[in-house]
């Protein structure tokens, strides 16, 4: 089960399928030991993949220890999941991955075999016309594939016949594992097989079945004119293909090279200045190679091979395909600088990891239009490249009622393009705003009357800055219910604030749903908390007031009270009720 | 096993769940406030606004009234589905409704307006407009402009709703179009009956709002009223609202954002609050009293349901017509003269429909039946209404009041007012006729289907609340599937544990709390099964008519509980499949013996009838024919017509969970005396022995033993219907029927006996009135069967699908009483299967049993049952229909394509393959012929399967230029020649082939083949297990079969029931749920199983109680077919 054991690979060696393979040509002498793991251990746990059919999860696909307890394709997940003892594990079934695997699969088998085609959705057609020699004969190399692939933890089923509808019949109608079918005794080995066996449409199949034809070697025992005007001429070309009287071609993968550029020296050196030029070199290189197959890089390994120690790996990320020297440059010879040469540098190898088409771009004149200009993503690049990625955050808008709740910091470099107004010196943690106590720091805020992004509702009001953590305050008023009159700091008393003018209230409940605790059995994730008056969301309501002070300042100030229930409702505001300020007009 | 009664046993439980379960409490309201407060709401949304509104219609209702407004208004969008609810509500409590609507309009500048009637025809006029509305719309939806209900203003106040600014930034060009709605709606309605509504929800426009409201309202001249945009009637509903926006919009809360509400302000609030509010604005305060009161001139009460009158004779006064129908039908029943008891009853029954005026519903009820008559389509009505003397002698039902022993007590009650019940059964192939005709008659304004409220269950609640809230589908799945929703305490934490859930998780006790909430929720209409509606006046003018998701259906915005309330009178037209049997069954009797058959005129209390369902012979027959029923007859022996209506009744969970079987069946065995606690009970229950059978009997029960009035019994009987909804109803009972009994001097364990058998009606109970009209057709299939045996499997074939047997049980059965079963055959099927004179005698019928043979000899003549087209699994009827004509032309020309010499067996028939493809070549496709082919249908022409489907290979659909015999002839000799290399298929894998075509094979059993193999195995025949000398109870026996019948009855807690058969007879296996739970693959997918267990005897009764299963491999050769898996 060629997607049970790409995830089984996955889930024991962290490593996408056939890297591991590969890493053992292509890598450098320091890895080369780097032996493949062994005979994978059987993991204990269950591999279900799932997809989803009008609602309900369904198996597509299970492992041998799940089916032998009974769970078989299209079955509920629920039901599937209680048929096991101990809890397996379940991820989506994914043909596209599966597919891509198998693309690599069939690169991998490139240095085996001059010609490799993909068969169907696990299947692999490998045309290993004149190998004989160089392996000492067929049977050999089925036994260093088989003892590959076995030992990479890929279930197969392999055959080498003569023909390519011969090794397919006898793979996946056979009765070994591994075998090998001669010319001679060709005919007799498929005869025994079932027609399906054939590559035969299922319509065909049916058809022929009716008539009680099972196994090819019946097939074969009626007048050819009487199969050809009734099933087609396709039955008897799948036969002829099988039999090797005809000609079958297949659809060859093409291989693919790894995109790499290096440079060795002639022997080790610390000179640094040497070691810049060849990876300046190297990256002028690259760019040529990268530019002539219109890919831009979107993650580079540079490898300085020192002598006697360990490769230094440097990574270098960009947040678009990019293909352009200086800025690889630049990303990279600051890390360069840093790296530590050991007893020195034998070496310097370029390897693309990751790259992406290139976009053809307009050149200066229209740059403005773009929603995330070259300029913007080279300057995200220097600071990712300086302060780690993990450092470099974007404010983004999300929907909530509740003020502090409505934006986020996002990592930038994982964020697709958005409207420049949420994007400015501010992300990167730089204040613009005077702020209104200099203990707190503010955030800009996307729903002001400034931002009006997409989706949301413009008319919201909402201050330019927005406290982190709201401001606890005493408020007067001229009754319990009354007007506001003033306010002040509760912390440190004297400056307070007389309102002249007070509009409101607009009232905001809790999102009630957010628990304080956790669940396991919950898929969605907390946003990321801030502010004090979250946890207590869910149990109370606010009223938000825009006062204007007396120094003319507009400030949003909220009342904090218990949700009105309906025995409360027509009582006034509580004692238990608490006043914030939250927020500031500039 | 027990079949869920059709018909309309189960209600509504709405009504009854509110006084125990939705009552506010009033310790926690204020009295009504004082009278300077007066307030109305006149903008509410219930839950009829699907998935919208938070609060059902009575909740809002009730808690306006414990509130102190005035009055309230229900204003869902488009609809007045839920107004009749609140208009009980609002008669419970006192408080004044104003029916309304919200009416929002296709053009989304045109502003929303809610009306409310003011008067009788405003009423009907609104209904009208929103009739036009939905049938101009596919089905839920309502497409009305502005100027529709412009064209029907007359008599309503309208409130106009301002769009929201803040929804869409407003262009000039929008709100140009608003104004320009507004001076339109000004026009039509002056300022008197027209205001602008004022709503404050604390939102951050307020302000602005209630600014561009004032100004419009000025500028326009139109006054302003308040209104709070209610969706829930207390805040605690804003959770269950935002859950319920998120099912609207297929988002999860979190997803969510602005879609949902930010706070909890559109609840209803007390009108001290609203006056705190809108204290600047007490104009618009002071408007919703008035608007009010200006509506007191409507209320539901006003409507009037009026029969038609079409089924009366011009200048005839419909009683009159009635007497005279009923003594001409009396007549025909009775050549010999009226039998003096039920010509009193006749009487009696008259001067009641009199009394009551109902004499134009059953006028109506026989036109229906008269039409179906003239089109020959077999009805029967039932229910207490349609076992009367008068229905008999109009021909409604067959069942006789002199013929029959019972009372018939629940004829028409007056002390209830309740009107008359019946439905009426139709052939359910041919219900489509009757509705159809229905329509025609009556027009579509006045005649429409009854709606059924389509509500949240458990199971969907808990899907759609887990998954708003944020639940992974799984835990969805699992919830929903493994919770037992209608247990009393739904999240009991120790199956929650069980199923891998944290039950002390506060997120999941909210999606448990929030899904019980939302449980009885309506979410969509359909249409009720066949409850119609028809009135005199237009329909449309009492209640909106909408379009159903069935094309030409039309159905009324009310269900059934709502028009009962409002005393409007429905016929049920239902659809039997057993009519259509019967049926059809009679049709082949009259033609191929010339007896005509009625299901009057079939002999009564025939003794070989009642011998044949003693010996549970009853496969395929009327309702008898589960395994239940099977495994019941041969103990309760009926001998008489009566005995079958018990048979019907007392095989139902609510007799079987009250334990009343066993009681019934010791008593009628004489081994338990019958004794009557006192002379009313032997009243109510002596013809039962004493034993609760029918669910009349339970309400006879509490009004004769415990001094329930009738209008109580009648609400006991809801209460039992709805139990699983509301356990609580039901204990309100237990205390009164308690104390009742022990006051007239019973036994407190009687009268705790007695509570725990009306409860145990709970799931289930069986009217007797039903019953009695199920067992005349229980009678009249096993009279079919019994003498009219070929006849009865055809039709039953014709019928399918139906019942519990699949066509191989009925073709074996037909063949172990000695019918000879033909094989599907081009030349002499036809699409149906039909009957054939038996040439030979002897045809297999000697092995029928002894009694069969004696009376079939001197018998009319013996048949044989010609299997029909429709058995091919694939074919299609017009092809099939194509291709008999095709070969009845093909048989009687003389120049038609010569015989194949020495192949056909005989004349008048087609012989030649290509012969009959070159006829039917443009309407036939090839594809059909091979449909036949695999089914083995052309043995006529000497063509084995395989041949048949050879040589139909090499023919395509495209027809050949020439017809030349010679190019035939020589391709036939290449098909002998070529099909001779074929490999000769062996019979088992011909039966295999059989079954998979036609699902049934005239050759072998399958299980025949595989006997020594099974045998080495150790495998039992089924047959040996029912006798007693070689396999006696308690002995471990394996048997094998394929799987008839599977059945988890809901009453047999997780076990489970399969039916196996082999070439022997059949099997009965019992799963107990660890077992079940253990081999749940095989028990539930595999066709055919091996099973071992033990043997355990009841009588005559044999079950396997299972300890292993397997699943039996038919394998038709040694080759496997399927690839193997990499591994």
């Amino acid at each position: 089960m060629w997607p049970i054991d790409r995830v089984r690979r996955r889930l024991l060696h962290k490593d996408p399928l056939p890297e591991a393979l590969l890493r053992e040509q292509t890598l450098s002498r320091a890895v080369t030991n780097t032996s493949l793991p062994t005979r994978p251990q059987p993991t204990h746990t269950p591999i279900l993949l799932t997809h989803i059919d009008r609602d309900r999860t369904l198996i597509a696909a299970c492992c041998e220890r799940a089916r032998s307890a009974g769970i078989v394709h299209a079955m509920p997940l629920a039901e599937a999941r209680a048929l096991l003892r101990q809890a397996p594990h379940v991820e989506p079934f994914s043909p596209d991955a599966d597919a891509r695997g198998l693309i690599r699969l069939a690169r991998w088998a490139y240095r085996y075999v001059p010609r490799v085609a993909i068969d169907g959705t696990d299947g692999l057609l490998l045309d290993a016309t004149g190998c004989e020699r160089m392996y000492a004969g067929i049977d050999r190399l089925l036994r260093v594939l088989a003892g590959k692939l076995v030992r990479a933890g890929i279930g197969i089923r392999l055959a080498a016949a003569p023909t390519f509808g011969a090794a397919w019949a006898v793979a996946h109608f056979g009765s070994h594992n591994l075998t090998l079918v001669r010319q001679p005794e060709l005919a007799t080995v498929l005869g025994g097989l079932p027609i399906a066996a054939l590559r035969l449409s299922a319509l065909t199949l049916d058809a022929l079945r009716a008539v009680g034809v099972e196994r090819i070697s019946e097939l074969r025992a009626l007048p050819r004119a009487s199969i050809a005007a009734r099933y087609g001429s396709e039955t008897l070309l799948r036969l002829d293909q099988a039999m090797g009287s005809a000609i079958e071609s297949i659809d060859a993968v093409q291989p693919k090279w790894p995109i790499r550029v290096e440079r060795l020296f002639d022997g080790p050196t610390d000179r640094l200045d040497s070691i810049t030029l060849a990876a300046n070199g190297l990256v002028e290189m690259l760019a040529t190679e990268l530019t002539a197959k219109h890919r831009g890089t979107l993650s580079l390994r540079v490898e300085l091979i020192r002598s006697d120690l360990e490769p230094v790996f440097i990574l270098i990320r960009t947040s678009r395909p990019c293909a352009e020297p200086r800025h690889i440059w630049k990303l990279l010879a600051p890390k360069i600088e840093n790296a530590h040469l050991g007893f020195g540098v034998e070496g310097v190898r370029l390897l693309v990891l990751c790259s992406g088409q290139l976009r053809d771009t307009q050149g200066k004149c229209w740059a403005d239009d773009e929603a995330h200009p070259p300029e913007r993503s080279r300057l995200l690049d220097t600071l990712a490249a300086r302060l780690m990625p993990e450092r470099v955050l974007r404010p983004m808008l999300l929907e909530s009622h509740v003020p502090e709740r409505a934006v986020a910091l996002r990592p930038a470099l994982s964020l697709p393009a958005i409207a420049p107004p949420a994007f400015g010196p501010t992300a990167l943690g730089l204040q613009t705003n005077k702020p209104l106590r200099p203990a707190h720091h503010k955030r800009p805020n996307p729903l002001s009357p400034t931002s009006t992004a997409p989706g949301y509702p413009g008319m919201l009001e909402r201050p330019t800055s927005l406290l982190s953590e709201p401001l606890p305050i005493t408020v007067t008023l001229l009754l319990p219910d009354g007007p506001l009159v003033m306010f002040g700091s509760a912390s440190r008393g004297g400056a307070s604030h007389r309102v002249i003018a007070c509009h409101g209230p607009e009232r905001i409940a809790g999102e009630w749903w957010r628990h304080s605790a956790s669940s396991p059995t919950r898929t969605v994730t907390m946003q990321c908390e801030s502010g004090g008056a979250v946890a207590t969301a869910r149990t109370r309501e606010r009223d938000y007031f825009r006062v204007q002070t007396d120094d003319g300042r507009w400030v949003w100030i909220f009342r904090e009270s218990a949700l009105k229930t309906q025995s409360a409702q027509n009582g006034p505001a509580g004692s238990s009720d608490r006043w914030f300020i939250h927020g500031e007009w500039a | 096993m027990p079949d869920e009664p059709p018909g309309k046993v189960r209600q509504h439980p709405m009504r009854l769940l509110l006084p125990t379960m939705r009552e506010p409490d009033p310790a926690q309201h204020k009295p009504a406030s004082p009278a300077e407060h007066l307030y109305a709401e006149l903008q509410v949304t219930s839950n009829f606004t699907f998935l919208t509104g938070a609060s059902h219609p009575d909740e809002l209702v009730r808690q306006a009234a414990a509130l102190g407004h005035c009055a309230i208004a229900i204003t869902d969008t488009n609809t007045l589905a839920g107004v009749v609810r609140a208009h009980v509500a609002a008669k419970d409590t006192g408080i004044q409704l104003l029916i309304g609507c919200r009416l929002v309009f296709t053009d989304p500048a045109q502003p929303s307006v809610l009306v409310y009637p003011t008067d009788l025809a405003a009423y009907g006029r609104l209904c009208r407009l929103l009739t036009v509305g939905k049938r101009r719309a596919p089905k839920g939806e309502c497409h009305l402009t502005l100027d529709d209900l412009l064209a029907h203003q007359q008599g309503l106040i309208a409130v106009v709703l301002l769009p929201n600014p803040s929804a869409s930034t407003p262009t000039d060009r929008s709100s140009a179009r608003t104004l320009e709605a507004l001076n339109e709606l000004r026009r039509a309605f002056d300022d008197d009956r027209l205001s602008l509504a004022l709503s404050i929800h604390h939102r951050h426009d307020d302000a602005d709002r209630v600014q561009r409201t004032a100004s419009f309202g000025s500028n326009l001249r139109i006054p302003l009223a308040v209104t709070n945009d209610v969706h829930y009637h207390t805040p605690e509903r804003r959770t269950l609202q935002d859950i319920l926006t998120c099912i609207r919009h297929g988002c999860t809360l979190e997803q969510a954002g602005f879609r949902l509400h930010p706070n909890a302000e559109r609840s209803l609030k007390p009108p001290a609050e609203m006056h705190r509010l809108f204290r600047e604005h007490a104009a618009a305060l002071a408007r919703t009293p008035l608007i009010a009161q200006r509506c007191k001139g409507f209320t539901l009460d006003q409507l009037r349901y009026n029969y038609p009158d079409e089924v009366v004779p011009p200048g005839v006064a419909s009683m009159d017509h009635l007497r005279a129908l009923t003594a001409s039908g009396a007549a025909e029943r009775y050549p010999d003269g009226v039998p003096s008891d039920v010509q009193s009853q006749i009487n009696h029954e008259l001067g009641l429909i009199a009394e009551l005026n109902y004499a134009p519903y059953f006028l109506t009820v026989h036109d229906l039946v008269r039409f179906a008559r003239s089109k020959s389509i077999l009805c029967q009505g039932r229910g207490a209404a349609a076992n009367s003397a008068v229905c008999f002698c109009l021909g409604v039902t067959a069942v006789d009041p002199s013929r029959s022993t019972m009372l018939f007590e629940r004829f028409i009650s007056k002390e209830r007012d309740e009107p008359p019940d019946i439905d009426i059964d139709f052939e359910h192939e041919r219900r489509e006729e009757v509705i159809q005709y229905l329509y025609a008659k009556y027009t579509r304004d006045r005649a429409a289907l009854t709606a059924e409220v389509v509500s949240y269950r458990g199971r969907s609640a808990v899907r759609d609340v887990g998954k708003a809230m944020g639940l992974s589908l799984d835990t969805v799945d699992a919830l929903a599937r493994e919770v037992d929703w209608w247990s009393q305490s739904p999240n009991d934490p120790h199956k929650l544990t069980a199923i891998g859930l944290n039950p002390r998780d506060p997120h999941l006790r909210s999606v448990l709390v929030h899904a019980c909430t939302l449980m009885g929720f309506p979410r969509h209409l359909s249409q009720h099964v066949g409850g119609f509606v028809i009135t005199r006046t237009p329909l449309c003018e009492l209640v909106p008519i909408e379009n159903a998701a069935m094309e030409d259906r039309t159905v009324i915005e009310w269900d059934k509980d709502d028009i009962e309330a409002l005393g409007m009178l429905k016929i049920d037209v239902l659809g039997l499949g057993m009519l259509t049997c019967l049926r059809k069954c009679m049709d082949l009797i009259a033609d191929s013996d010339g007896q005509r058959l009625t299901l009057a005129t079939i002999p009564s209390e025939d003794p070989a009838t009642y011998d044949m369902i003693c010996a549970a012979d009853t496969l395929g027959v009327f309702q008898i024919e589960s395994r239940a029923q099977m495994s019941m007859l041969p103990r309760l022996r009926p001998r008489r017509y009566y005995d079958l209506v018990i048979e019907v009744a007392i095989v139902r969970p609510g007799p079987i969970q009250g334990k009343m079987v066993h009681p019934y069946i010791r008593r009628r065995n004489g081994e338990e005396p019958v004794l009557f606690a006192s002379p009313e009970i032997e009243r109510v229950l002596g013809r039962t022995l004493g034993v609760p059978l029918f669910q009349e009997q339970c309400m006879a029960l509490a009004v004769a033993a415990a001094g329930f009035t009738p209008g109580e019994a009648d609400q006991l009987r809801r209460a039992m219907a709805a139990w699983k909804r509301s356990g609580q109803a039901l204990l309100k009972f237990e205390r009164k029927l308690i104390d009742g009994m022990s006051e007239r001097g019973y036994s407190a364990e009687f009268a705790g006996q007695v509570f725990q058998q009306i409860s145990g009606f709970s799931g289930y109970g069986f009217p007797e009135s039903h019953a009695a009209s199920f067992a005349i057709l229980v009678y009249a299939s096993c009279w079919l069967k019994r003498h009219k045996p070929a006849a009865f499997a055809t039709a039953l074939l014709n019928s399918q699908p139906m019942g519990f047997y699949q066509p191989a049980q009925i073709v074996q059965d037909a063949q172990r009483h000695g019918v000879e079963v033909r094989p599907i055959d081009v030349n002499h099927s036809d699409w149906d299967c039909t009957l054939e004179t038996s040439i030979g005698e002897g045809g297999g019928g000697g092995d029928a049993g002894s009694r069969q043979d004696g009376e079939r000899a001197h018998g009319t003549a013996k048949h044989a049952i010609r299997l029909g087209m429709r058995l091919v699994t694939g074919l299609s009827e017009a092809h099939a229909l194509a291709l008999v004509v095709a070969v009845r032309r093909l048989k009687v020309s003389p120049d038609g394509p010569g015989p194949v010499p020495g192949t056909g067996p005989g004349p008048g028939t087609v012989r030649s393959l290509e012969g009959l493809w070159r006829a039917t070549s443009d309407t036939v496709p090839i594809v059909a012929l091979r449909h036949l082919a695999r089914a083995d249908a052309f043995g006529s022409m000497g063509l084995s399967r395989q041949a048949a489907l050879w040589s139909l290979q090499r023919l395509h659909d495209e027809p050949m230029p020439l017809f030349d015999q010679r190019i035939d002839e020589q391709a036939g000799r290449e098909d002998r020649a070529s099909a001779a290399v074929l490999p000769l298929p062996t019979p088992f894998a011909e039966v295999q082939a059989d079954y998979a075509r036609a699902k049934l094979s005239l050759r072998a059993h399958p299980l025949s083949f595989l006997r020594d193999e099974l045998e080495q195995a150790g495998v039992t025949p089924c047959a040996t297990v029912n006798e007693p000398e070689q396999c006696p109870a308690g002995r471990q026996v394996s048997v094998a079969g394929l799987v008839l019948v599977r059945q988890r009855p809901g009453t047999a807690s997780g076990v489970v029931f399969i039916t196996i058969e082999d070439e022997t007879g059949i099997a009965n296996l019992v799963l107990f749920a660890k077992v079940f739970e253990r081999f749940r693959s095989v028990a539930r997918h595999s066709s055919a199983i091996v099973c071992t267990g033990r043997i355990e005897r009841a009588g005559q009764v044999v079950h396997i109680k299972a300890q292993r299963l397997r699943t039996l491999e038919m394998r038709a050769s040694d080759i496997s077919l399927k690839s193997r898996d990499f591994h």
